[in-house]
């Protein structure tokens, strides 16, 4: 402790007295600034913490506008509740720490400041005082004059007075000082203790309340694990969703499940085009689809699912799209993924069929497009049952199996659902698998399938079969397994194509066994055809040919030889073929048999593929070929036998547009990409555009010739079919997207050429192309444009009768017959 | 998508219609390119040109279908009309024959265009004053009569020929941008123009414009 000064000190008011005064003053001084600034700071930290527990009482408000929000999750909302309990009481005990700290450190703090510190500076100046009057005492007296003895005695006794008073005063003064010294240490210590131990219970109650919550809180946390592990495994059951959409695609052929639903994107037909994006789903046969936002309205998109039909479309910019097809309607919509694609159309084409043999009675009596003007008219609907009527194609052409409902359009041939799948599985460069039913048809396609056929197909692939062969022909019933391995036998390594005609086998064996490969299906007149040939050739076959295919058609009485019809005249109505009109067309069967009879050292290559004429059904007469120059050659050109090959029979096929033959030459591996060096290095496809066919044409594009191929001039196909008029092949080659702007070797690109000739409709579907293709390039929401494929279809559509009207002068009537006179 | 140079807010389909002659490719070619060619041949088929323009802020891509006017020039297809929001029929002022035959090409427009397609008659070649044989006044009644705006031009010394553009597409804006806060992209059942020839009835087109105009 500090030393005090002596009483005696004081009495004498020495310096040394003075000198503690005012040194123990300027340290009470000292310490109640101190004092000062600790209360003021104390005062600062309680306010904030008063704020602190504002806000965190406001936080625990939140919480419990949260726990409302899982009313109905009573666990969570349960442990929501203590949750907010506990912060609560943690608030309440925060509270009550700054009460502690306010009542303790202020209170005391200021208290001391106040009384003690304060008593000793108001004493002060009391001591100030009376030292003052002790100074004055002292003067008076000393000032007192000896000759005046009264005044003398009354300063005595005022000094003495004062003296005493002083001497009191000072001991006092010396008492105050002394005993707040003595005083500051514990009174702040006790205060600061008192604090401390504020904050011992504040941590204690928290400790405790704790506890007493640690069991609950415990009991959240393995709830917490549990609902982990629900969460985890909701994941994979996500994820297994995933897979199972996987496997829906895959399998869905076969799946009875139409459900599907999601987003795709719907192209604006009217207007402008523009894509939104919908929620498309199937429900009642119906197609309904509405918007994302949650009003509950809905639009049907398509009322009835019978009468409509899917199909992918390639033609535009945009991938993943399909059209929904319906007599009056056409909707283009846009999947996401080509997944969701293919999702989407087997769903569409499975509850297409779901709803139709729902409803057989419905089915059998569709409507047949041809007679609505609605239709759309690239997209004219074959009834699907006069596929069947082609020779061989009643029944499936790999397991023979009954009522095949699929096609594979390259190869021509029909197809039981099982097989369609091992064909889809080859990949779609060895057969592109079509739906008899449920597909939309286009007419080329329907030409192809007219031409070919189960039976002449497998007079090609299936000619050789060996007795001892180790693959077993599949059944209608047999196992995957065997259809695998037979179709891949079959097309794939092409084991029992036919072999390359050669004369001495002929000469050797005198029938028609190898080169009419199936004899036994042949005609009797075909038979005797062949077998008079077969005699006749025996003084050697030297050269061969191929005849110029007629479409096969019901036979007329007055056949007519088609040279003696103006070219002109002949080339509306090859490719129009109306029923009504005065058919020009005769069987094949007849010009073939006096072609290989008048020629004993000429092989007609082809002649036994030939069958007996049927009739053919109505669909073809709405086909836009233009089979020009009919008045031509009905053969090709005499070559000899050392020249035969895959190759060059599948140019001199196309060249006559004679379809089986193709067939052959490319199941005895004709290169898709040979060109004839011989022949202005033209390919196969511009000999098809030559001879004017479109179903060659198209014909070969399925089987993946090469459209933009060259010939020595810079010729395209399309170059070839624009400088020849031939609509119909610029519009499908357009449609296989043949490259419109490639320039020939003296600079003229097609477009040049069709405005030369001033071939309105050339000109049309060239700049049409561009222009569709501009607008896809620069805007991506456009896509391909409704109007082009309005004018595409326009094309295929009107054809035959538009190419009627401008080759027959006389007749130029037309729906514009009003504007036709104008200028 | 960065800043392309080609972005509009609209594309707009717009044909040239007319009987042969009357200056129709000129009228294009001088809205698009400010060219403008004496001798210019028949249109074989149809060309098409694009120009952009601004309305009310709004970039719009007109995109122009100049069709040939002679009938063997003429394509097949109807589809010219499919998808146009505006038609300018064009005749010569100066030959009477090509404006007697502007009420075919309306029926024409009524029987493939959609119907509320914007039509506006454009007398061209205003140049030759001294040949006219189509009074202003009878051709502007003539208009108002059928619903159409109307207009005199000349390719040759492009009076008025920006001002028709300008005119017709922003009609088609008014229309279009109407249209859009009225019905959402919503409902859209196809309709090949063909199915069901509808009458345009003159007072139904005045309607519309009549809402468009305020």
């Amino acid at each position: 402790m500090r030393a005090t000064i002596e009483f005696e000190e004081c009495l004498k008011d020495s310096p040394r007295f003075r000198q503690f005064v005012s040194k123990e003053e300027s340290d009470i001084e000292h310490l109640e600034h101190r004092l000062e600034k600790i209360i003021k700071l104390c005062n600062v930290a309680v306010d904030s913490g008063k704020e602190y527990i504002k806000n965190q009482s406001a936080f625990a408000m939140s919480l419990w506008d949260l726990q409302q929000h899982f009313l109905d999750n009573k666990n969570a909302h349960n442990a929501l509740g203590k949750l907010i309990h506990c912060f609560q009481e943690m608030n309440k005990f925060h509270t009550i720490l700054l009460d502690q700290a306010s009542r303790t450190v202020l209170k005391n703090l200021s208290v001391f400041v106040k009384d003690d510190v304060n008593q000793v500076k108001d004493y002060k100046g009391h001591f100030l005082k009376v030292s003052e009057g002790f100074d004055n005492a002292l003067i008076k007296n000393s000032q007192a004059s000896k000759n005046r003895p009264q005044e003398v005695q009354e300063a005595a006794n005022i000094l003495s007075a004062s003296k005493s008073c002083f001497q009191h005063t000072a001991l006092d003064y010396v008492n105050y000082i002394t005993l707040v010294q003595a005083r500051k240490v514990p009174s702040i210590l006790s205060t600061l203790l008192d604090y401390y131990q504020a904050c011992v219970t504040y941590y204690h109650q928290g400790f405790d309340l704790c506890n007493d919550f640690d069991e609950f809180f415990k009991n959240i946390s393995e709830d917490l694990n549990a609902l982990r592990g629900d969460y985890q495994q909701l994941e994979k059951a996500m994820q297994n969703r995933h897979m199972s959409v996987n496997r829906y695609c895959d399998s869905n052929t076969n799946s009875s499940s139409n459900k599907v639903e999601g987003y795709l994107f719907k192209k604006k037909s009217k207007g402008f085009k523009t894509w939104c994006r919908r929620w498309f789903y199937l429900s009642d046969n119906q197609l309904v689809y509405r918007k994302r936002s949650n009003e509950d309205s809905f639009s049907v998109m398509e009322e009835d699912l019978r009468i409509c039909s899917v199909r992918p479309v390639n033609e535009g910019d945009r991938r993943f799209c399909f059209e929904v097809i319906s007599p009056t309607k056409s909707h283009i919509l846009q999947a996401d993924s080509a997944d969701m694609l293919s999702l989407w159309i087997s769903a569409l084409q499975h509850s297409i069929g779901a709803a139709i043999q729902h409803d057989s009675t419905h089915h059998s009596t569709r409507p047949q497009s041809t007679n609505t003007p609605n239709e759309l008219p690239a997209k004219r609907r074959i009834h699907w049952e006069e596929f069947l009527k082609i020779p061989g194609n009643a029944q499936c052409c790999d397991c023979r199996g009954q009522d095949p409902r699929w096609a594979s359009i390259n190869l021509g041939i029909t197809l039981c659902i099982e097989c369609s799948g091992v064909h889809r599985s080859l990949g779609v460069h060895y057969s592109k698998v079509r739906s008899l039913t449920l597909d939309a048809w286009e007419t080329e396609n329907v030409k192809v399938m007219m031409e070919l056929g189960n039976e002449v197909v497998n007079r090609i692939y299936e000619a050789r079969i060996p007795d001892d062969c180790e693959l077993k022909q599949p059944t209608e019933q047999c196992e995957i397994g065997v259809r695998e391995a037979w179709i891949k036998a079959k097309y794939v390594e092409r084991r029992f194509v036919c072999g390359m005609p050669k004369p001495q086998e002929l000469l050797a064996s005198e029938t028609a066994e190898v080169l009419s490969i199936d004899s036994d299906g042949i005609l009797p007149a075909e038979a005797s055809g062949t077998g008079k040939r077969a005699t006749l050739s025996l003084g050697g076959t030297r050269k061969w040919t191929v005849k110029r295919l007629r479409r096969r058609r019901q036979q007329r009485p007055l056949p007519k030889t088609l040279s003696d019809e103006p070219s002109i005249y002949n080339t509306a109505k090859t490719g129009d073929e109306l029923e009504d009109e005065d058919d020009d067309d005769e069987s094949i069967n007849i010009p073939s048999m006096s072609l290989s009879i008048s020629r004993d050292d000429l092989l007609t290559i082809g002649d036994e593929l030939a069958l007996d004429s049927y009739v053919t059904p109505g669909i073809l007469g709405s086909d836009q070929e233009t089979t020009d120059g009919e008045s031509d050659a009905e053969i090709a050109e005499e070559l000899p036998f050392s020249q035969l090959d895959a190759n060059l029979l599948l140019y001199q096929a196309s060249a006559v547009h004679n379809l089986p033959v193709m067939c052959m030459a490319f199941a005895l591996g004709a290169d898709k990409l040979w060109k004839n060096q011989q022949d202005r290095q033209r390919s196969f496809l511009h000999q098809a555009v030559i001879s004017g066919s479109v179903m060659a044409c198209e014909y070969l594009l399925l089987n993946g010739a090469a459209i933009d191929a060259v010939d020595e001039q810079g010729y395209t196909a399309l170059h070839i079919s624009t400088a020849k008029g031939h609509i119909a092949q610029v519009y499908l080659l357009l449609k296989h997207k043949a490259a419109y702007d490639l320039a020939s070797s003296d600079g003229k690109k097609a477009l040049d050429i069709a405005v030369d000739l001033k071939n309105a409709d050339i000109v049309t579907l060239l700049r049409l192309t561009r222009l569709n293709d501009e607008i896809g390039q620069n805007d991506e929401y456009n896509g391909e444009d409704e109007t082009y494929k309005d004018v595409m279809k326009d094309f295929s559509n009107c054809q035959p009768r538009m190419l009627r009207q401008r080759n027959d002068s006389n007749t130029l009537e037309s729906q514009r017959s009003s504007l036709t006179n104008s200028d | 998508m960065g800043a392309r140079e080609d972005e509009y807010d609209y594309l707009f389909k717009v044909v040239l219609i007319g009987d042969s002659g009357v200056g129709k490719s000129n009228l294009l070619s001088r809205f698009t390119r400010n060219e403008f060619n004496l001798e210019s041949k028949s249109t074989i088929g149809v060309e098409f040109a694009t120009r952009s323009i601004e309305v009310d802020g709004k970039t719009i891509k007109a995109q122009i279908w100049d069709t040939a006017g002679q009938e063997r020039y003429r394509a097949i297809t109807s589809a010219y009309y499919r998808g146009a929001v505006g038609a300018l029929l064009v005749y010569d002022i100066a030959k009477h024959l090509t404006y007697e035959n502007v009420e075919r090409w309306l029926r024409e427009l009524r029987d493939h265009a959609d119907q509320n397609i914007v039509i506006m008659l454009v007398g061209n070649k205003s140049d030759l004053r001294h040949l006219r044989a189509v009074p202003t006044d009878e051709a502007k009644l003539f208009a108002e009569r059928n619903g159409l705006s109307f207009i005199e031009t000349s390719a040759l010394d492009s009076t008025n020929v920006e001002t028709a553009f300008q005119n017709i597409l922003t009609e088609i804006y008014r229309i279009v941008s109407q249209k859009q806060i009225r019905d959402p992209p919503e409902g859209d059942v196809i309709r090949p123009s063909n199915v069901e020839p509808i009458d345009v009835k003159p007072t139904v087109t005045a309607d519309v414009r009549k809402q468009c105009c305020q």
